[in-house]
């Protein structure tokens, strides 16, 4: 237990050296969902929409767009170096490397959120520092790093992964996605605990059931 | 066993539209565009029943490791991105005139519509992926995850609807229809017959792919 | 002799290509196994599924004289030098080792690395990224990798290619001194350096089949 753990660390530790020192993940989403956010707000004449309704979902379109983008870009290096199989004659569990994926993922996938949230308040004027949503963000953010790194793992072999991904990824978490709209515009309105359970209790359902199955599955897809 | 199946199928169809055309009565409330519905109905439940076959045949697949299943699977997968496209489309045509819109953010639309684009990431996956054992295993749980997520997308869209009432402007969208005996007869039957096609083209479909598999053994072997 | 590894009508094949049939093979501990054959005859494969990286499409696979119940069990006790890159470019070679090694959860890494990095000459590069090296420095980091923690069973897919004279000297000698330690090692080649003195077995692969043989 104690030497998996060390091994998680390390794994993940290796994962976010890497994207240190290239920084494909970090430059490729940040662009890309500043861009759609940038794209949005000048399409959009924001002095006649209410913003509180626009915002919500124009910031969590783009997040979802770009953790798209930038997840396969966490498996790239797995995949163009080819080390994914000098990591699967270790003796550690598969398991281990699913995880640490999803921790790298939902790390990076973190302080973009942090980035683009800090960039809406300043475009859109709402108030996104609030604790509802930042439970919203971890509740989503998490989803999209069990979906991300299951499907990442499965585009190892393939060419068209940065095509292929969006394609999967998003129609699995079009749910999160509309919770993540939903609750957000209803904490930003009317910032109330209640009327935001039934949507939470969705989005944390959704993880309890897609987690264990992520697990379950990933051993499955990423040996011959 | 194919011909039979094929018979059974043609018999059933020409009922099927003698019903739906000739014999049922005209529902007064909306009127002839009402008989969309005995096609739009069944097609629904096609496509919702592939998925979840689909996601049983995966399941095997992945238990069993035998290769019919996939074929299976494959053959379910086509006919039931066929039945969704047909649902879309008739649902559309039938909304208009009932709705008033072409499309609203209703649960049931949006999770057909989802359901469609994860038919085609399971076969868009199929046919980028390198053929494989490894493909085959990928694409079982692309079709599983898919299967699991289907409800999800409902209640999201339930909820999100119960937060933003959709305006539904359609000079009939108040009134509802009451299905009387002889409508939920037709609409039965059609459903039935719907699922004897759904059955033999899946069937038509495996059998072509075991051929196809076979083959391909056999050029391996020579 | 213990067994180490033994094949039973293993059967391989990708695609609509069958590379490998019928394949029984015995693998011994303190003995050195050279499997020689064309390119694409299927040795890179016969050294995946000895690994267990890839399946086989029928066959019976035994450790130890057992099937596998415990498949870490197993990778704890392989080194294997793959065909593919092992090594992360943009990490140095020390960085790498240390990987290496919290992944096989050695107590004590700086002591194996230092020995591993004596052993094939790198101890001087340890603070350079693996990007800048030359391929024949990359190909003795992978070969420090995959020595860190002292394997039983070896298992080499053409380790002669980019290294020197010199190098390939050592490596015999590398090799020699684990059979004499009781590893087992299966060396995949078609380099003709390895055949005397270090190759006690030989074996070949034709036409899918794997043909043993006294002789190279």
């Amino acid at each position: 237990m104690k030497h998996s753990l060390s091994a998680l660390g390390y794994l993940i530790w290796k994962d976010l050296l890497l994207e240190f020192r290239s920084k494909e993940f970090i430059v490729s989403v940040l662009i890309f969902s500043l861009l759609t956010i940038i794209i949005f707000s000048q399409s959009i004449n924001l002095t006649t929409m209410n913003p509180n309704e626009i915002g919500p979902a124009i910031l969590w379109v783009s997040i979802a767009f770009s953790a798209s983008i930038g997840i396969p870009k966490i498996y790239s290096k797995e995949k163009e170096e080819n080390t994914l199989e000098s990591l699967l004659i270790t003796p550690i569990s598969r398991d281990l490397i699913f995880f640490s994926k999803l921790i790298s993922i939902f790390i990076l996938l973190i302080i973009t959120e942090i980035i683009i949230f800090s960039l809406s308040i300043i475009l859109f004027n709402i108030q996104l520092l609030n604790p509802i949503i930042i439970i919203i963000s971890l509740i989503t953010t998490f989803g999209y790093s069990t979906v991300g790194a299951l499907f990442g793992a499965m585009m190892i072999r393939t060419r068209s992964s940065e095509f292929l991904l969006p394609i999967l990824f998003l129609p699995i978490i079009i749910p999160l996605l509309i919770f993540a709209i939903g609750s957000t515009e209803i904490a930003l309105q009317l910032n109330d605990w209640g009327k935001c359970l039934p949507w939470i209790g969705l989005g944390i359902t959704y993880n309890l059931i897609f987690f264990p199955i992520s697990i379950f599955f990933f051993e499955k897809i990423i040996i011959d | 066993m194919r011909r039979i199946l094929v018979l059974l199928c043609t018999i059933f169809s020409i009922i099927n539209v003698y019903l739906i055309f000739k014999w049922v009565p005209t529902e007064i409330n909306q009127g002839a565009i009402q008989r969309i519905l005995y096609i739009h109905v069944p097609l629904a439940w096609i496509s919702m029943l592939a998925i979840i076959i689909l996601a049983i045949t995966s399941i095997i697949y992945l238990v069993t490791k035998k290769p019919i299943w996939d074929h299976i699977s494959v053959s379910c997968a086509e006919v039931g991105i066929v039945a969704a496209i047909g649902m879309l489309i008739s649902g559309i045509v039938w909304a208009k005139p009932v709705w008033g819109v072409w499309w609203t953010g209703e649960a049931k639309l949006t999770t057909a519509l989802i359901l469609f684009f994860i038919y085609c990431a399971y076969l868009m996956f199929r046919s980028y992926f390198p053929a494989g054992p490894l493909r085959e295993k990928s694409a079982a749980v692309i079709a599983i995850i898919g299967a699991i997520d289907t409800p999800f997308i409902y209640f999201a869209a339930q909820i999100w609807e119960q937060n933003h009432p959709t305006i539904v402007i359609g000079p009939l969208a108040t009134q509802e229809s009451n299905l009387g005996g002889d409508l939920a007869l037709t609409l039965l039957f059609s459903a039935l017959t719907f699922s004897l096609i759904f059955f033999t083209i899946v069937y038509l479909q495996t059998r072509y792919k075991i051929l196809e598999f076979k083959l391909e053994q056999f050029q391996k072997r020579a | 002799m213990d067994e180490a590894i033994s094949l039973e009508n293993i059967t391989k094949s990708f695609g609509n290509n069958l590379i490998l049939e019928d394949l029984n093979l015995k693998i011994v501990y303190g003995e050195v196994l050279c499997v020689s054959g064309r390119n694409g005859s299927g040795k890179s494969t016969l050294i995946r599924i000895l690994s267990r990286l890839i399946n086989p499409d029928s066959g019976n696979f035994f450790f130890n004289g057992k099937p596998i119940h415990d498949s870490k069990e197993f990778r704890k006790n392989i080194g294997v030098l793959l065909d593919s890159n092992m090594l992360y470019q943009d990490m140095t070679i020390l960085e790498n080792l240390n990987f290496s090694s919290s992944l096989y959860g050695i107590k004590n890494p700086q002591k194996n690395i230092n020995y591993v990095s004596e052993l094939l000459g790198i101890s001087n590069y340890l603070k350079s990224r693996v990007k800048e090296l030359s391929r024949g420095f990359k190909k003795r980091t992978e070969l420090a990798k995959i020595l860190l923690h002292q394997p039983r069973i070896i298992l080499l897919d053409e380790p002669e290619i980019n290294l020197d004279k010199a190098t390939i000297e050592t490596l015999k000698d590398i090799i020699v001194q684990e059979r004499k330690k009781g590893a087992s090692i299966v060396l995949c080649t078609h380099s003709e350096q390895f055949n005397e003195p270090i190759g006690q077995k030989f074996a070949y692969i034709k036409d899918r089949k794997l043909i043993l043989s006294k002789n190279p």
